[in-house]
């Protein structure tokens, strides 16, 4: 494994089309931080289960993680990760809205809990708020216009 | 030795009896008598005859020593008894002992003068002369008193007996003058008294025994009825002659359940059932047999005409649930022709009240004032029967709730989860849709490449909710059981993988012979496309196989064995889970990931089971049953 950019932004997340929608809102919001992907749940688990993947995980600046992946599920994840000792900021990006799913996450040390949204701009918004929230200063202080 | 003479009587006015004979007739026709009543109505008829007595009375005693009439022959001009009710204290239990002691006792001359025995004492022994058994010995005061009140001159009396217990007399006064019978027809008499004792004994168990076996009936009828009607009230009181009512003897009847009230007969108001059922609720028994209801419940004392005598059995514990029976007050119900409002005769020398049977009835009234018949011991047996009865349909109705509820908590809780893994799973590929129909109309990055993918997004979702269908299919539509032949079954389901199994290149080793089992044809081979399909798939060998046979016979327990990837063992519970997939949306030929779950659901609703044994990295078997096993496989 490579080392990670001290500002990458880590994605944990399967679906081909929500990467790229996040990689179009990161564009869209001006935020030039690299982006690393895990898309596959032995990729995922590789980074946030042992040492060496740890050690990269915590280069990161931010780990966005997706809940609902094939083979793994992120709240199991979140919780090797945390009980690992870790403390890198984990903001979890799902399309759960479930009252179940977030006291979860919320316990298992999550420090932000997204749902992604329908429409483009609305998911825009939202990562451009965790960003403001996770990496200030990341995203340029004029917002782009859609 | 004590010698007894008596004068014997004249001959004329004497009936001319051939003894012999005439008992015999008696006695046959005493045995046919249908019931207790016709064959006391025919014993004191006859009896009458015999020995010519004006009145000839059968007294029944009650448990309280209080007795009434229960038939009576009179001859012409005589006022009638039947129906009189007296007291205890009209025949006290020493004078009860007495009659019980010898089988006749005749007085023929209640206006006669006691003559001492001389000497007193035995010369022998000091002692008084034992004379209980003589025939001539004088009678107490008290009972000489009694008949002249009663206007009697002349008496004999014979116990009737059951168990060796008292349990009435046969009475025969004579009102006109003095009667002395001689002591042949006396012998008859006796003779007969102790037939008719004998002979009643059967008659009321016969009687008794046929209300045991009418309220066995009614029982039997009532217990069917609650085993097919969840309306309990419907069940107990809807048939007109199988309900509560019919099952005891009462004035009334009345069930009581979560507050709703069905009554019979003569019944208190629904009030004031409530607040009884409430009363009897505070007490401990589950079955409560009261006869003077009032004594103990002042607020009864209203309607004690309509129910002084209450028999209960509660149905619940938590709640004043009650099958109740009433009886009215007896004095109420008591009829005697010999009551009518005459005035009480006084004693004009010395102004003592004169007992007399209207002075007796009119005591007995007093003395059971409030009290209604008592419940007797089979029919307080019998309401326990019924509230088991009911108890036990009841428990067991809360335990077919319990687990109707228990089920549904489980299909609900599948459902939920169901319902959010569908939704959440619908939502991905439509958010993908959007986002990218967002990018095409605002022209960013490449619009064919972007409609290519929404296609894709659309075809996925299709599947999504083709699976769900299928899934919910699964679990509603009704089963068509058939023998199914899992030879044939397996080669069908091959015949459909023809293609995929070519191009695999995968080997398939079956058994030879597989046997025939009950099951639904299409939904099992949609198993075994499934099982089958997955075992080409998830293989990443060179040499791929797949083995098909039966691991055990007993219940019939399939396998479908591969060389492939092999699963995890902490992963065998999640790959049944709807839409959960191991692997990359791509990778191993894609799915859905609802295969697994609509076999799991098919399966078990055989009433079989499915799981797997797995080495990853070397293949795996899925087994599975199609009705339930005697014990879970280790």
């Amino acid at each position: 494994m490579t080392a990670l950019e001290p500002s990458t932004i880590l994605s944990v997340e399967d679906s081909d089309e929500d990467f790229f929608s996040l990689c179009a809102a990161l564009e869209g919001l001006g935020v030039a931080n690299p982006v690393e992907r895990c898309a596959d749940s032995r990729i995922a688990r590789a980074m946030l289960e042992t040492d060496e993947g740890c050690a990269k995980a915590r280069e990161a600046a931010i780990i966005l993680l997706d809940l609902n992946m094939p083979g793994v599920s992120g709240h199991e994840l979140l919780s090797l990760f945390r009980r690992r000792g870790e403390d890198k900021p984990v903001v979890v990006l799902t399309t759960s809205s479930s009252q179940n799913d977030i006291d979860f996450c919320t316990k298992a040390g999550a420090n932000d809990y997204v749902v992604k949204p329908l429409e483009f701009d609305r998911w825009q918004e939202a990562i451009g708020e965790l960003i403001e929230k996770w990496l200030p200063g990341a995203s340029p202080p004029y917002r782009a216009e859609s | 030795m004590i010698l007894e003479f008596e004068v014997l009587p004249d001959e004329d006015g004497w009936p001319m009896l051939d003894l012999y004979s005439d008992l015999r007739a008696t006695m046959a026709r005493l045995h046919a008598a249908p019931t207790l009543q016709s064959f006391f109505d025919f014993a004191v008829a006859q009896i009458r005859r015999f020995t010519g007595f004006e009145r000839v009375m059968a007294y029944k005693f009650q448990e309280d020593g209080s007795g009434h009439v229960i038939a009576e022959s009179i001859a012409d001009g005589f006022q009638s008894y039947l129906g009189l009710h007296y007291p205890a204290s009209d025949i006290p239990a020493p004078a009860r002992r007495l009659f019980a002691l010898s089988w006749l006792r005749h007085l023929p001359n209640a206006d006669y003068e006691p003559i001492p025995l001389v000497p007193e004492l035995s010369p022998h022994t000091g002692a008084p002369v034992d004379l209980s058994y003589a025939s001539l010995r004088s009678v107490s005061v008290m009972y000489t008193g009694y008949l002249k009140n009663m206007g009697v001159k002349a008496s004999m009396v014979m116990p009737l007996m059951k168990n060796g217990a008292l349990w009435g007399l046969l009475a025969c006064n004579h009102e006109s003058a003095p009667r002395h019978v001689p002591f042949e027809i006396r012998m008859a008499s006796e003779f007969l008294a102790h037939m008719i004792s004998l002979t009643m004994s059967s008659k009321e168990d016969a009687e008794s025994s046929d209300y045991r076996s009418h309220m066995k009936e009614v029982l039997e009828r009532l217990m069917r009825a609650l085993h097919g009607n969840p309306d309990i009230h419907a069940a107990l009181c809807a048939s007109p002659d199988a309900n509560i009512r019919h099952y005891i003897d009462a004035g009334g009847a009345a069930l009581i359940t979560e507050g709703q009230i069905t009554k019979f007969g003569e019944t208190p108001s629904d009030e004031q059932l409530r607040e009884l059922a409430i009363w009897l609720a505070g007490r401990d028994e589950l079955v409560v047999a009261n006869d003077r209801l009032a004594e103990h419940l002042p607020d009864a004392a209203p309607y004690v005409e309509i129910a002084a005598g209450v028999l209960a059995v509660r149905l619940s514990k938590r709640r004043p649930d009650f099958v109740m029976w009433f009886r009215p007050e007896q004095a109420h119900t008591v009829q005697w022709a010999g009551d009518p409002a005459k005035p009480v005769h006084i004693d004009e020398s010395d102004g003592s009240v004169r007992l007399s049977p209207r002075m007796s009835f009119a005591i007995w009234k007093e003395s059971v004032k409030g009290r209604s018949k008592p419940w007797i011991t089979c029919e307080i047996e019998a309401a326990a029967d019924l509230r088991w009865g009911i108890v036990d349909v009841i428990l067991a109705r809360a335990e077919e709730t319990e687990l109707v509820n228990r089920k549904l908590r489980e299909v609900n809780r599948e459902l939920d989860s169901f319902a959010y893994v569908a939704s959440h799973d619908l939502k991905e590929p439509l958010r993908g849709i959007n986002h990218l129909a967002t990018f095409v109309q605002r022209k960013q990055g490449d619009p064919d490449q972007h409609i290519e993918t929404i296609l894709k997004l659309t075809r996925r979702m299709d599947d999504l909710i083709e699976s769900l269908l299928q899934y919910s299919r699964t679990g509603r539509v009704d089963l068509m059981l058939e023998d199914v032949d899992l030879g044939a079954l397996v080669d069908e389901a091959l015949q459909m993988l023809t293609k995929r199994v070519a191009e695999s290149g995968v080997v398939i080793r079956r058994s030879v012979k597989l046997p025939i089992v009950k099951a639904d044809r299409v939904r099992l081979r949609e198993v075994l496309v499934n099982l089958i399909s997955n075992a080409i798939k998830y293989n990443d060998k060179g040499e791929r196989w797949i083995e098909i046979g039966i691991e055990r016979e007993k219940p019939v327990t399939l396998y479908v064995r591969d060389n492939g990837i092999g699963v995890d063992q902490k992963n065998h519970a999640k790959i049944f889970k709807i839409f959960r997939r191991l692997h990359g949306r791509d990778e191993f030929g894609g799915g859905t990931g609802a295969g697994l779950t609509i076999a799991r659901k098919t399966i078990e609703r055989h009433g079989g089971r499915i799981w797997l044994t797995s080495t990853p990295g070397a293949g795996s078997t899925f087994f599975f049953t199609l009705q339930e096993e005697e014990r879970p496989p280790s």
